[in-house]
């Protein structure tokens, strides 16, 4: 049967109004939210050295016989003017030949520490003295990132993109480290930008041919009322269990905002030196920078490997540092470009930290004591808390000063773990008071370090 | 105890743990009084808690550090065999600590306070769930096992003998090809061979001092680069083919062994143990050995038999690339999967490391241990520094060093590239590593000194910690759930679950099937729905459904579309090209992207959009153009018939109701309230559709998107006269459906399963 136009209107008459455009209940997606704030954790996986970065220490022979905790002079420590940081000499004319060729890259803006120390010293806090009371990888990266050593706790990062944007379609992007959500949103990843363009606009035919389109607007606008109602049958049902409507829910989140993402890749991209976007951990802080700018995300993974260096250690990880640094100052630059720098606080840690002497191959294995680097919103900068003795034992620290404590006997002093980092952490990003932070409780008296 | 009784009082902890923090479910404070030795019970209880707790978690529920204490298969073998297993090997880092009485006491606590029900039947404490029927379940394990919808014989056996025909249809399955590419996926999920796939990355990782001929293919001087002739290109594509026939039987040939076990019904306690490995042609010609075997040739009927005439002349190109043979490589001592060069590469070590990664990793895999777990924490940072052998004499290290050490230690025949290097004769080992060992056993040297892997590989399969590790793989990669943790209200409820699953692979003796089928077909694996709203928190982690992975979400498009979702050729959802949604989708690369993503965000939903968009539009032509008793989408009604003809509601109905069935899986009447809302929706989007078209009558409005429209014979390519075209939708019938389609194609029960 072929149905002309009057005989639409016909068929129309005798099937009755409602029958062809029955009443459709007014369900909504989850609410987005424009993020206002934003966190970014750095991860040196492996098991950074803060002996050959912020806490520096030398070649003095130590007091127990063993050592040096590093090969680089004592004398050679750099301190900043009018400031308590401290750093590693890199590149330092006293180590091995093979170990500086190796490590310097003439292709980084900032290929020594001076460089990123003197750029953002006004902006950094280092807390030094960090006691993960772990050796081991898996336990010590959910220490540093979630506050706690038990299994089961999200990520900070996790926990304030559910506590600040979870409806927003990539609230939460992991590229590595310790991304655990616990449920409370999903981590997103993406390995090729590119694919942006066709998930931003999935009408179109061809993603780049904005005259041809699967349906036309109003009735994609049906398609999609139709597709949400259905969702919410499922999500509103009460004989679904628990799990089947909590699946069904988590399909309700929002892709609105991912043309807006293209917008600002393309603007990252214009700005690159062959308008290419980059690899490796660059391309993290891009990726991070342009969803923070779409108002599509709130918090990043970025995450940069090489740092669990058993064997070679001067050389290999004097270059995962260097590439770590650079990655940094490049996100900085990024979230500059997309004028969010401002409300981004960049945090930088790792599994936990190294020995405080070599092994046989010249490599370091895995130590307790480890330092995070604080930067950018909220922070008050050029500040150093904490510290190490000789032996890099994690050194007491009054409660009230945070100076480290003259009589380290003193019971009043606080040794620091991620925990007392991980209260302080929440304060500042304002979500203290989730009831969503009520199952991750952490026991530790709030000390206000950041 | 009383069986009914039990459950009564484990579904009243349930619920009350909901509101109890620390709540633990079959305390074993309770069971005191159940007729055992109290003095013996109290006793072990204290000795427990000092020796045990730390790694079997104070209720005995088990750890990451050790497995749960709760119907393990010791303690279904008899309080004897318990107390032996005590004294002679616990705790693992120090066997000699708990003697007879001490492991006594132990066993009568562990007995009495853990394991005090006679039954493991638990079928009372799913009452108020709904279960998926036979034919649901049958549905469920086809598309998971093996990527297609029941056949009708199938679906017949199952309507005729119910769970008994499920079983068989199940053992059917279970010998397809299709299954064992979904064994090969379940196994990468924790073993990540897949990362050697690309180009020569499995080859590269022999050397030519070991295997001379490794790239032999290279050695046939074909054009491998800049070929411009027609020739060149020939040769090109020859390479090309040997090349990747010879580096993914390697990449692959741990999973090539575990299928090989697992489809002769051998014990999968063979994978560890095999004194073989697996080899096709290509790679008999890596290793040298390829003269000892008559491996298969293609025939012309062989989907991958040449079509190049030029390499039908060479038998070198009609090898069966799929035909793998048991082999024993010269001199290796070979272990199953543990002396695989693959795999002692994708788990490395180092001097400093002294395979101590790889001892963590074989634990955590095929013991279900975490070593990490036993004594992770340091309480000071002066620890380990008063001794220069702190692994072997300080209490801060040995903990965990006790455990991990004498199974590093076995590795210590094969060097960190993972070639065969017995330390007898190359003098590359520690003397100050613990000597090579097993669960608190010293490793004999004689018969053992130069294969120290084969002897671990039984110790492994000889422990019950090896049945658990297994199920847990199965369950983790079928369900998409990770195991619940001990803190959840219904771990112990899924321990006896699991447990119970492990005894029927034990008692099978260790047949993959069996440990499938009870999977598949528990209470657990079924639930779907409640039947009272309160009773929704205690199933809140029960049944099996699950986001589908990029591979299984492929499959089920094919098996219910018949088409692949593809973009230049390639697959969307399956290709390792950076451009695809494997990634983004929530797979895995087996390279540094080894966690599935098992929850949907924004990202995944707009896969999903792009996907009901590119699906509809090319599905529903193509079905319009097959002949209707052919069709897989439409077979009770006609690309010209309007759906809002009240003349063809019988017809459209009976459409819609099989879209439900075929792709949600639904079985619904054609006046079911979800028949009728899908029905009103095609109507009513054919009326706007038409409406737009009366008012805006051009022709792109009145046909088919060129990339929708079926102008081109789909297998020929060939022009098709206007007649045999699927392009004109003058009347909006053909979009109309395609709407509808895209909408299920969104459902939740699409995209889950």
């Amino acid at each position: 049967m072929k149905l002309q136009r009057r005989n639409f209107l016909k068929l129309a008459a005798a099937l009755g109004a409602s029958t062809l455009f029955p009443a459709v209940p007014s369900f909504t997606h989850a609410a987005t939210t424009t993020p206002n704030r934003f966190f970014v954790m750095v991860n040196a996986g492996g098991g950074w050295d803060p002996t050959s970065f912020c806490d520096p220490k030398g070649n003095a022979p130590r007091d127990d016989g063993r050592g040096p905790v590093n090969h680089y002079v004592t004398d050679n420590i750099v301190q900043l003017e009018n400031s308590p940081i401290h750093y590693a000499p890199f590149p330092d004319p006293t180590i091995l030949e093979e170990v500086r060729t190796s490590a310097l890259r003439t292709d980084m803006p900032i290929s020594n520490f001076t460089g990123f120390f003197e750029k953002y010293a006004s902006k950094m806090l280092i807390i030094n003295g960090i006691d993960t009371q772990t050796v081991s990888h898996s336990v010590g990266s959910r220490n540093t990132w979630s506050g706690s050593d038990k299994e089961g706790f999200p990520s900070f990062a996790a926990l304030f993109a559910a506590a600040t944007a979870p409806g927003n379609p990539m609230s939460f992007i992991s590229n590595g480290g310790y991304d655990f959500t616990d449920g409370l949103v999903s981590s997103s990843r993406v390995n090729d930008a590119t694919v942006f363009q066709q998930l931003a606009f999935t009408n179109r035919l061809s993603p780049t041919d904005t005259s041809r389109h699967f349906f036309k607007p109003s009735i994609l606008d049906r398609i999609n009322r139709e597709k949400l109602i259905r969702l919410n049958q499922s999500i509103t049902s009460t004989t679904l269990s628990q799990r089947r409507v909590a699946l069904a829910k988590r399909l309700n989140v929002q892709d609105d905002g991912l043309a807006e993402i293209v917008d600002r890749l393309e603007q990252i991209q214009q700005s690159l030196p062959n308008a290419e976007l980059s690899r490796g951990l660059k391309g993290q802080a891009e990726l991070a920078a342009a969803a923070f700018a779409a108002g599509i995300s709130a918090s990043a993974n970025l995450s940069l490997g090489g740092f669990d260096t058993h064997g070679n250690h001067d050389r290999d990880h004097t270059n995962s540092l260097a590439n770590l640094i650079d990655g940094v100052d490049h996100l900085w630059q990024m979230l500059e470009l997309v004028g969010i720098a401002d409300k981004t606080t960049v945090i930088m840690g790792s599994d936990f930290g190294r020995t405080p002497y070599y092994n046989d191959g010249q490599g370091k294995d895995h130590w307790n004591i480890t330092s995070m680097i604080f930067m950018g919103a909220g922070i008050s900068g050029n500040r150093v808390i904490g510290g190490t003795n000789s032996r890099v034992e994690a050194l007491k620290i009054n409660p009230t000063s945070f100076e480290i404590m003259t009589d380290q006997a003193d019971e009043a002093g606080i040794k620091l773990t991620p925990a007392h980092i991980h209260i302080a952490l929440r304060k500042l990003a304002s979500i203290e008071d989730s009831v969503l932070l009520n199952q991750y409780g952490i026991s530790k008296p709030f000390l206000n370090l950041l | 105890m009383r069986l009914f009784s039990f459950y009564q009082k484990l579904l009243a902890i349930a619920i009350l743990c909901f509101g109890v923090s620390g709540c633990i479910i079959n305390s074993a404070d309770d069971d005191v009084s159940s007729g055992s030795d109290n003095a013996s019970f109290l006793s072990g209880k204290n000795l427990f808690k000092e020796k045990c707790a730390n790694c079997h978690g104070d209720d005995g529920g088990g750890g990451s550090g050790g497995p749960s204490l709760i119907a393990c298969a010791t303690c279904n073998a008899g309080s004897e065999t318990l107390i032996n297993k005590i004294s002679q090997s616990m705790p693992l880092s120090n066997a000699d600590d708990c003697g007879q009485s001490c492991a006594t006491d132990i066993a009568t606590y562990i007995l009495d306070g853990f394991n005090n029900d006679e039954s493991q039947d638990l079928t009372p404490f799913f009452s108020k769930a709904v279960l998926l029927d036979s034919q649901q379940t049958l549905r469920k394990a086809s598309l998971n096992l093996l990527g297609r919808l029941p056949t009708k014989a199938e679906i017949q056996q199952v309507e005729e003998f119910d769970l008994t025909g499920l079983d068989t249809a199940l053992e059917e399955m279970m010998t397809e090809e299709a299954f064992f590419t979904r064994l090969t996926e379940l196994f990468n999920d924790v073993l990540h061979q897949n990362k050697y796939l690309p180009g020569e990355a499995a080859i590269n990782l022999l050397t030519d001092s070991e295997y001379q001929n490794r790239r032999w293919y290279r050695e046939l001087n074909l054009c491998t680069s800049n070929c411009l002739t027609d020739e060149e290109k020939s040769q090109q594509q020859r390479f090309s083919r040997l090349l990747n026939a010879a580096n993914d039987a390697l990449a692959q040939e741990v999973y090539h062994l575990i299928n090989y076990v697992v489809r002769n019904k051998r014990p999968l306690s063979e994978i560890l143990t095999a004194d073989y490995t697996m080899v096709n042609y290509y790679s008999a010609r890596i290793y040298g050995i390829e003269e000892q075997y008559d491996f298969t040739l293609l025939t012309p009927t062989d989907d991958n038999y040449p079509s190049d005439t030029l390499l039908l002349n060479d038998g070198l190109y009609i090898q069966d690339p799929k035909d793998f043979r048991p082999a024993i490589v010269k001199n290796i001592p070979h272990a199953g999967i543990l002396t695989s060069p693959m795999f002692l590469n994708r788990f490395p070590t180092t001097e400093t490391n002294r395979n101590r990664h790889r001892s963590r990793m074989v634990q955590a895999i095929f013991l279900d241990t975490d070593i990490l777990a036993i004594s992770g924490t340091r309480p000071d940072a002066t620890a380990a520094i008063a001794s220069s052998t702190p692994t072997l004499d300080d209490n801060m290290c040995t903990g965990c060093h006790a455990v991990m050490d004498p199974v590093a230690s076995t590795f210590q025949n094969w060097d960190s590239r993972g070639r065969y290097r017995p330390s007898r004769l190359y003098n590359n080992w520690h003397t100050d590593m613990l000597p090579r060992g097993y669960n608190g056993k010293i490793m004999p040297l004689a018969n053992n000194v130069d294969s120290s892997l084969q002897w671990l590989a039984q110790q492994i399969v000889d422990d019950p910690r090896f049945a658990r590790a297994i199920v847990k793989i199965l369950f983790e990669g079928l369900s998409g759930q990770k195991v619940l943790p001990e803190s959840d209200a219904a771990y112990q409820m899924q321990r006896q679950f699991l447990a119970n699953v492990e005894r029927l692979l034990i008692d099978s003796n260790m047949k993959l099937q069996a440990a499938i089928k009870a999977l598949v077909k528990s209470e657990w694996w079924r639930v779907t729905d409640i039947t009272d709203s309160e009773a929704e928190t205690i199933y809140a982690n029960f049944g099996s459904v699950r986001m589908l992975t990029p591979e299984l979400l492929d499959r089920k498009i094919f098996a219910t579309l018949g088409i692949h979702w593809l973009s230049s050729n390639q697959n969307r959802l399956t290709s390792t090209r950076s451009n695809s949604f494997r990634v983004l989708y929530g797979g895995i690369d087996s390279d540094s992207i080894t966690k599935r993503i098992t929850d949907p965000n924004g990202l995944m939903v707009a896969v999903q959009k792009r996907m009901a968009n590119e699906l509809s539009c090319r599905a529903v032509p193509l079905d319009f153009f097959r002949e209707k008793t052919q069709r897989l989408l439409f077979p009770h009604i006609d690309k010209d018939q309007l759906p809002g003809d009240p003349a063809l509601e019988v017809e459209v109905k009976n459409n819609i109701v099989h879209l439900h069935q075929r792709l949600l899986g639904e079985t619904l009447t054609s006046d079911h309230s979800r028949i009728s809302q899908s029905y009103e929706f095609l109507t009513e989007i054919n009326f706007m559709g038409l409406a737009d078209i009366a008012e805006d009558g051009s022709w792109q409005n009145r046909y088919l998107d060129w990339a929708c429209g079926v102008t081109r014979h789909p297998s020929t390519g060939a022009e098709l006269p206007d007649v045999e075209r699927v392009s004109n939708d003058e009347q909006y019938i053909i979009r109309s459906w395609m709407a509808l389609v895209n909408v299920l194609l969104a459902d939740p029960k699409f995209l889950y399963e």
